[in-house]
């Protein structure tokens, strides 16, 4: 044997008449029952780390404990003195603060850290897992300033190891603080609307850990503004993160009929999307994200949100049902943050490589400050750094991740936004290690792995939350955005899409038609980017070319109102009024609420010396609009002109 | 009295005890445990089973319970081979109605013994739950360690494991070759913190 089957350590003290057995039978040592320590008792002085108490009443031969603790005592100086760290007094509200959080009934922590037992019963797991970092759990390296952050000093990490080395006295009564008052229910007060999973997933017993994406309708009969939500599960140990998005196309809905079960597997959620470019995501043990004043995001009716649960096997089959409270403002919001996405999908990782690079670069086209950024990578990621080059050559480190851990992934919101001035050079670089040395490759023996959604593929973006100082710099910024995409993959032809409808909103109907047509050419039959390239026709004058476009894009896409509606225009500014009419109402038929629809009709009947139709019109757009937004204002007020010509 | 010290015993009084202790000429087959009933078990005296496997484990040990549905499956492939196992709770404050309780959540089908003495925990060195002991027929312990290479450290788990260490060696006791003592460290809850 390599090592020595009897026991080497040597915290016990034999004690006779110990254990039963044969009379004259040689016992073998034992560690007599541990019982509560209290004031008075004799105590023999323990090795380090082991618990000292020997005492069963009655069985304990009185002399050897006081003639063990006379020998230890001259062996030491100081007896007498009071343990220089107590839990009452200096264990526990270190626990109570950042342990505790997580660590008891109804948290994700798999057992709790509530009251002395608890805490001494993994003393020294405690002392190993704080001094490698493993606990209180947070990826970054000290610096910037997030809010939540979790992290030990040094001294209160000595703290746990001191008490352990004295035994792990518990201290007088009333040095222990009051325990900390948890609020129970919704964090952020009543949700305006709860959404839940109508039944629970099963998680397995056995196996890697699990991602479910449930598909959550979000009933609301108008367009409302959402300023935050908060999830809630019904078994917390077994969630370790939750990812929320939104789908209004459905697809996820047709995922998830196709798959048994309620939601479907997977971690590929790229057919939902991140509201107005915010990330929306859940981590244990912190406080649900209040929101910002003055930021919320647009809830269509006919949204659904998209959940992925990441779930973790316990060792037998468990439940799980989430619901999630929706909190809406009636204010339309004054700031519009961006989700700016930085990474690479260029993503080829040889089997063995430890340090694999994968960078991105961007250069902000204006002021902004930063609210917060979301890494992400799977298992393979290893080293994660981001940072900011100012004009004036100044660095910045945002965000330093020396080790990558997947199952701990977070959000990173910084407790005051961060400033950084046009021109500022964003740099995201990240490495993946696919060796054998990094045990939570999803391949053994590693394999060659690439850009993928799923767990054994790999990723590597930064979302990062930016807030740019007006809407025309918030333009900007996203035209630069999308210039950058395009940059890294020229035929993404969507992303060419969003960058022409921008420009063409902001006016620069030739930059817009440039990227239309060029997004034609990779993509020749979409009835969406058809719809639009024709109105841009439209506005650089090129109505016969518009309508030609337009009537394809109907073609093409008969129950896309707003191809009807921009072939309305086309008509309409060709004086081709019954037409136009007749393009609208189709519209109509498709999308009743549409307020372009109805806006366009009341300038027909207007014209046609129809005040009243034409009110009606105003009205139906008005009540599509978000209260208080630019249009609704300009809207109202035409309506009040129509009301009071009558 | 006044409030004790609490100084680690220094190193060589700590040695002499143990020498005391080997001394003594203890008998491992004499180690005692207890059954779920209270009634003291014997789990080292002589036997005829080809080895014997004692896996401790906690109730709240979430890494012990991870591995539930593994212990099911070398339970189920090993005893009808002669293999005899044991799931051991070293934890003395944990009464043997959570046990009861436990067993049947995680759907073990193996018998539980409690070592609140921590008898066969000092006989066999075990650091953490889960650990596996094994002993041969001879009752020499030949392998203490692991279950498996899943957990690399702590939170950091393999999506399966690469070396199934246990497995391997109840196979070659099953099949009455020799083992070669040997031990795995192991990943868990440390057992120290317990007595």
């Amino acid at each position: 044997m390599r090592e020595v089957p009897h026991p080497t350590r040597a915290e016990v003290v034999p004690v006779p008449g110990q254990g039963a057995g044969v009379p004259g039978t040689p016992t073998c040592p034992s560690f007599p029952h541990k019982r509560e320590s209290r004031e008075g008792e004799d105590w023999v002085p323990a090795f380090a780390g082991m618990t000292t108490t020997i005492g069963h009443a009655g069985s304990v031969n009185p002399g050897l404990s006081a003639l063990a603790l006379l020998a230890a005592c001259t062996l030491l100086s100081a007896c007498a003195e009071p343990p220089a760290v107590t839990f009452n007094r200096d264990v526990a509200p270190v626990v109570y603060e950042n342990c505790a959080p997580c660590h008891r009934p109804g948290e994700v922590g798999p057992f709790p850290f509530l009251t002395y037992e608890d805490v001494a019963k993994r003393a020294s797991q405690i002392v190993e897992v704080t001094s490698e970092g493993f606990m209180p759990p947070w990826l970054p390296e000290p610096g910037p300033d997030f809010a939540g952050e979790r992290r030990l000093t040094e001294p209160e990490i000595a703290l746990f190891a001191a008490w352990v080395e004295e035994g792990k006295p518990e201290g007088e009564p009333e040095d222990l603080p009051p325990p900390p008052q948890w609020p129970t229910g919704w964090r952020l007060g009543e949700p305006d609307l709860v959404v839940e999973m109508p039944e629970p997933f099963v998680v397995p017993a056995d196996g890697p850990d699990v991602f479910r994406n449930v598909v959550l309708p979000m009933p609301v009969d108008r367009p409302r503004w959402v300023r935050t939500l908060e999830l809630r599960s019904d078994n917390p140990p077994v969630v370790h993160h939750v990812i929320l998005q939104i789908d209004d196309t459905g697809a996820a809905r047709r995922r998830d009929e196709a798959d048994p079960g309620i939601g479907f597997g997977g971690m590929d959620l790229s057919d939902s999307r991140m509201p107005d470019g915010q990330f929306l995501g859940w981590t244990p043990g912190r406080e649900p994200d209040p929101g910002i004043p003055g930021v919320a995001w647009r809830l269509e009716p006919g949204t659904d949100l998209t959940v992925q649960l990441h779930l973790t096997p316990t060792g037998k089959p468990e439940p799980v049902r989430a619901k999630v409270g929706v909190f809406f403002t009636d204010e339309p919001p004054t700031l519009h943050p961006y989700g700016l996405m930085l990474g690479s999908e260029e993503i080829d990782i040889p089997p063995g490589e430890t340090a694999y690079p994968l960078s991105d670069r961007f250069v902000l086209p204006v002021d902004v400050e930063v609210l917060g950024l979301y890494p992400h990578a799977h298992y393979l990621g290893k080293e994660i750094e981001v940072s900011a080059t100012l004009p004036d050559g100044t660095r910045r480190r945002l965000l330093s991740i020396p080790e990558w851990d997947f199952n701990w992934q977070d959000e990173y919101r910084y407790r005051q936004p961060l400033p950084l001035p046009a021109g500022t050079v964003l740099a995201m670089d990240y490495t993946y290690d696919n060796s054998e040395d990094n045990p939570r490759n999803p391949h053994y023996p590693p394999r060659r792995v690439r850009y993928g959604f799923e767990s054994a593929d790999e990723m590597g973006f930064l979302l990062l939350r930016l807030l740019p100082g007006s809407p025309e710099e918030r333009d900007r910024l996203e035209v630069a955005y999308l210039e950058h995409v395009l940059e890294k993959k020229p035929g993404e032809w969507q992303a060419r899409l969003r960058l022409g409808r921008l420009l063409l909103a902001r006016g620069e109907v030739e930059a817009a038609l440039a990227q239309l047509e060029r997004a034609r050419r990779d993509e020749p039959g979409d009835a969406v980017l058809l719809s639009q390239l024709g109105l841009a026709l439209g506005r650089a004058g090129r109505t016969g070319e518009a309508l030609e476009v337009l009537e394809e894009a109907v073609r093409l896409g008969p129950e896309l109102a707003s191809a009807h509606t921009n072939l309305g225009v086309a008509y309409h500014s060709l004086g081709r009024l019954a037409e136009a009419e007749r393009a609208y109402r189709r519209a109509l038929e498709l999308d009743p609420g549409s307020p372009e629809a109805h806006l366009n009709l009341a300038r027909i009947e207007a014209a046609r010396g129809r005040p009243e139709a034409a009110a009606e019109h105003l009205r139906r757009a008005l009540e599509a609009l978000p209260a208080g937004s630019p249009l609704a204002e300009a809207l109202s007020r035409r309506l009040a002109e129509l009301e009071a010509s009558r | 009295m006044s409030p004790p010290a609490h100084r680690p015993l220094p190193c060589f009084a700590a040695l002499l005890l143990a020498a005391a202790a080997a001394l003594a000429g203890c008998s491992q087959g004499a180690v005692e445990l207890q059954d779920l009933e209270g009634r003291p078990v014997r789990p080292l005296a002589d036997t005829e089973a080809a080895a014997r496997v004692f896996l401790f484990t906690r109730s709240d040990c979430p890494i012990s319970n991870r591995y539930a549905p593994e212990v099911r499956r070398l339970a189920e492939r090993f005893a009808a081979q002669g293999v005899e196992l044991y799931l051991v709770y070293p934890d003395p404050e944990e009464p043997a109605a959570a046990i009861r309780s436990h067993l049947e959540a995680f759907g073990y089908p193996l018998p539980a013994l409690r070592d609140p003495r921590h008898a066969l925990v000092a006989i066999s060195g075990v650091r953490v739950t889960p650990e596996a002991a094994v002993f041969d027929r001879g009752g020499r312990m030949v392998y203490r360690g692991r279950i498996d290479d899943r957990y690399a450290g702590f939170g950091k788990a393999r999506p399966e494991p690469t070396r199934r260490d246990l497995e391997e060696v109840l196979e070659a006791l099953a099949a009455g070759r020799e083992v070669e003592p040997h031990t795995t460290h192991a990943i868990g809850c440390f057992i120290a913190d317990l007595s």
